[in-house]
């Protein structure tokens, strides 16, 4: 319902006070929401509280003090400092018999005027029920929630309102050998095997007539639906062997499957690491001396990343380039190996690991290089 | 993309390729040996300097077993190439660098199974004055059966490359196809193959589109290599001062990657 609060005189003066008045002996609950001027507005309009009124009880509240406040409501909204006009718009979402007034009063011409905002008696009506996200992703042995969204609109055809309807509605999986409905926590879809499966939603609320007299209540139902897949993953990321190659590379075999037992369903999922080095310089300059080199940081590498479908790969921890004079130096990185797949599904498959490399000066006054990494090693000694 | 294939310029005859797979020319067909029949194919035998050189190996297996392939790390350490520069000289070019975290590059191939992949030569040798060149081309590595045994005769070719002198307007055709590529190609791998060929246009004209393809997420060390490529052989000045102010930025990266390519260094974890 929306009251127009200029006063008769047109003044530039926001209104000063809304009364609330509860009929029934029961306390009574309602929402108020205030309107700006739409074009001073600078985003969504405020939403003011839910009141709670005793029986017979009359609040007031003053906007004028509210924009003068600049509190945000608990939607982070905030009615515009400059806002000298608007409209309030209120909204019983629940059952209750209150009214509503606007008075607008300017002390300075000692004026005043009132609106009645209670032109329909009626709560708001349910008028559909959707499921947010509307397709998800999820592994197996993972979950997803879901959103049962009510929508909501008061029978003067005012602005739609979403509840979140989720814990009582009833939520059914249409492939539990896929995915299945957590009972203890409503909208949480579960993964059991690789696959899709359409979750469905059901939930009746209230839709009200107005005859003039009186609302007329009949329960409605209505249901929503969406659509989750069950990943594969790649999985038992494992290190198959290391060696020490020639010229100071440490090189490592590694291997992974999928959690479906098909490394072909792997297609919507690939594989690479991401390694940091230290501090956040980028790229990250080696000591030097004894190094000339320098890396990316982080370095996430491959580009593209390889296809999950591999099931294996490589990697070779390189010396770098060496510049005289040699002086001692260290460093440590950061490594780990990570797979990511359609829908944002992604994880660390091994890691993080500490990729280390030193060059230090032997007894006998020569210098070596040494790289080290999940305990396997491999050197330049004498380095040239 | 559907005008761009039907274009006939330079760009489009790339685009064409990376994305159809169409084979220009056949001047390296290898003889095939007894179980596998396989090619090296030019994309175009001549091109002008600077351009990106393709090559298509084809290896499809025509015996009634399985045979085992390595093509080495990322899939290009297991190539060899062999290039006859204008001037005679023949150059044994350095494999391709295992360094990093990359795909082992050993598959099987199925009978009547048919492996295709597009080589940037560039990556290995970079074609730096016009003339006529010969690349010979193979596998470092055999192919070999299920059970065990090696194949006689090995994938290899031999293709004549015509290497036009440098024309500025047909190299900022080809830059701008690849940029297009790599913005709007239909699959990642795609995407990215342009972006890595416009890396290896190392002439001036790909610096405003390296520089582009640097703010785009993903693309910043290899549009940043590309930088540093050019930057090694024109100079750093003449790649600074192409790019804007608000591309400044990427100075310090290609400094550093051009220490790296100065020094020799394959440096990757």
């Amino acid at each position: 319902m929306n009251c127009e609060l200029q006063d008769e005189k047109g003044s530039p003066n926001p209104p000063q006070w809304q009364q609330w008045t509860g009929w029934n002996e029961k306390t009574r609950c309602l929402s108020l929401r205030e309107n700006a001027d739409s074009t001073k507005r600078e985003s969504a309009p405020p939403a003011l509280t839910s009141l709670k009124l005793n029986p017979h009880e009359t609040r007031a509240i003053n906007i004028r003090k509210l924009r003068d406040a600049q509190n945000t409501d608990f939607l982070k909204n905030r009615i515009p400092a400059g806002a000298s006009d608007g409209s309030v718009e209120w909204v019983r979402i629940d059952n209750v018999a209150v009214t509503g007034r606007v008075i607008v009063i300017q002390k300075n011409q000692g004026t005043a005027s009132a609106y009645d905002c209670c032109m329909c008696p009626c709560p708001e009506s349910y008028e559909s029920l959707s499921v947010t996200p509307f397709s998800a992703y999820l592994i197996v042995g993972g979950g997803v929630l879901l959103a049962a969204n009510g929508a909501y609109q008061a029978c003067n055809h005012g602005p739609i309102d979403y509840i979140d309807d989720s814990d009582w509605a009833t939520w059914t999986s249409g492939t539990t050998g896929v995915a299945v409905m957590n009972t203890s926590d409503y909208g949480e879809v579960d993964g059991v095997a690789v696959g899709t499966s359409s979750i469905t939603v059901r939930y009746s609320d209230y839709v009200y007539t107005y005859n003039g007299v009186y609302c007329n209540g009949s329960l409605t139902p209505h249901q929503g639906t969406a659509g989750v897949t069950v990943e594969p993953i790649p999985t038992n990321f494992h290190q198959v062997d290391e060696s020490a190659e020639s010229g100071g590379v440490l090189h490592f075999d590694y291997a992974w499957s999928s959690s479906s037992g098909n490394l072909s369903d792997l297609t919507d999922c690939t594989v690479d690491e991401n390694v940091t080095y230290p501090g956040t310089q980028n790229p990250y300059v080696w000591p030097d001396p004894p190094w000339n080199s320098a890396t990316p940081n982080p370095t996430v590498a491959p580009n593209p990343p390889i296809p999950g479908t591999c099931g294996a790969a490589s990697d070779d921890h390189s010396p770098g380039t060496f510049v005289k004079p040699y002086t001692a130096a260290s460093f440590n990185a950061s490594q780990t190996y990570n797979y990511s797949c359609t829908g944002g599904v992604h994880g660390t498959l091994m890691g993080p690991l500490t990729i280390s490399r030193s060059v230090s000066q032997n007894a006998g006054g020569s210098w070596k290089y040494v790289v080290t990494k999940s305990g396997a090693s491999a050197s330049i000694n004498p380095l040239p | 993309m559907a005008n761009l294939r039907r274009g006939s310029g330079a760009g489009s005859m790339l685009l064409t390729f990376l994305l159809t797979g169409l084979v220009g020319s056949a001047l390296g067909r290898a003889r095939p040996p007894a179980e596998v029949a396989s090619s090296f194919d030019l994309q175009s035998s001549t091109l002008t300097l600077h351009e990106p050189v393709f090559v298509r190996f084809t290896l499809r297996n025509v015996s009634t077993d399985v045979v085992h392939v390595d093509l080495g790390k990322h899939r290009r350490a297991g190539f060899q190439f062999l290039v006859t520069r204008p001037d005679g000289l023949v150059v044994r070019v350095p494999v391709a660098s295992e360094a990093g975290f990359g795909e082992q590059g050993r598959f099987d191939l199925g009978p009547g199974e048919t492996y295709v992949q597009n080589l940037l030569v560039n990556r290995w040798y970079q074609f730096a004055v016009p003339g006529r060149y010969k690349i010979r081309v193979g596998l470092l590595r055999p192919l070999r059966t299920e059970s065990g045994r090696t194949l006689e005769a090995s994938p290899s070719g031999q293709l004549s490359l015509w290497v036009r002198p440098r024309d500025p307007g047909r190299l900022e055709k080809v830059c701008a196809s690849l940029a297009h590529l790599a913005s709007t190609a239909p699959n990642a791998q795609r995407a990215w193959d342009a972006a890595v060929a416009l890396s290896y246009v190392d002439d001036p004209v790909a610096v405003r589109h390296l520089a582009d393809l640097a703010g785009r997420r993903g693309f910043q060390w290899v549009a940043v290599d590309g930088l540093a490529r050019v930057a090694k052989t024109e100079g750093l000045q003449a790649v600074t001062s192409r790019l804007t102010s608000k591309q400044g930025r990427l100075i310090p990266l290609i400094e550093a990657k051009l220490r790296n390519i100065e020094s020799g260094a394959k440096v990757a974890d």
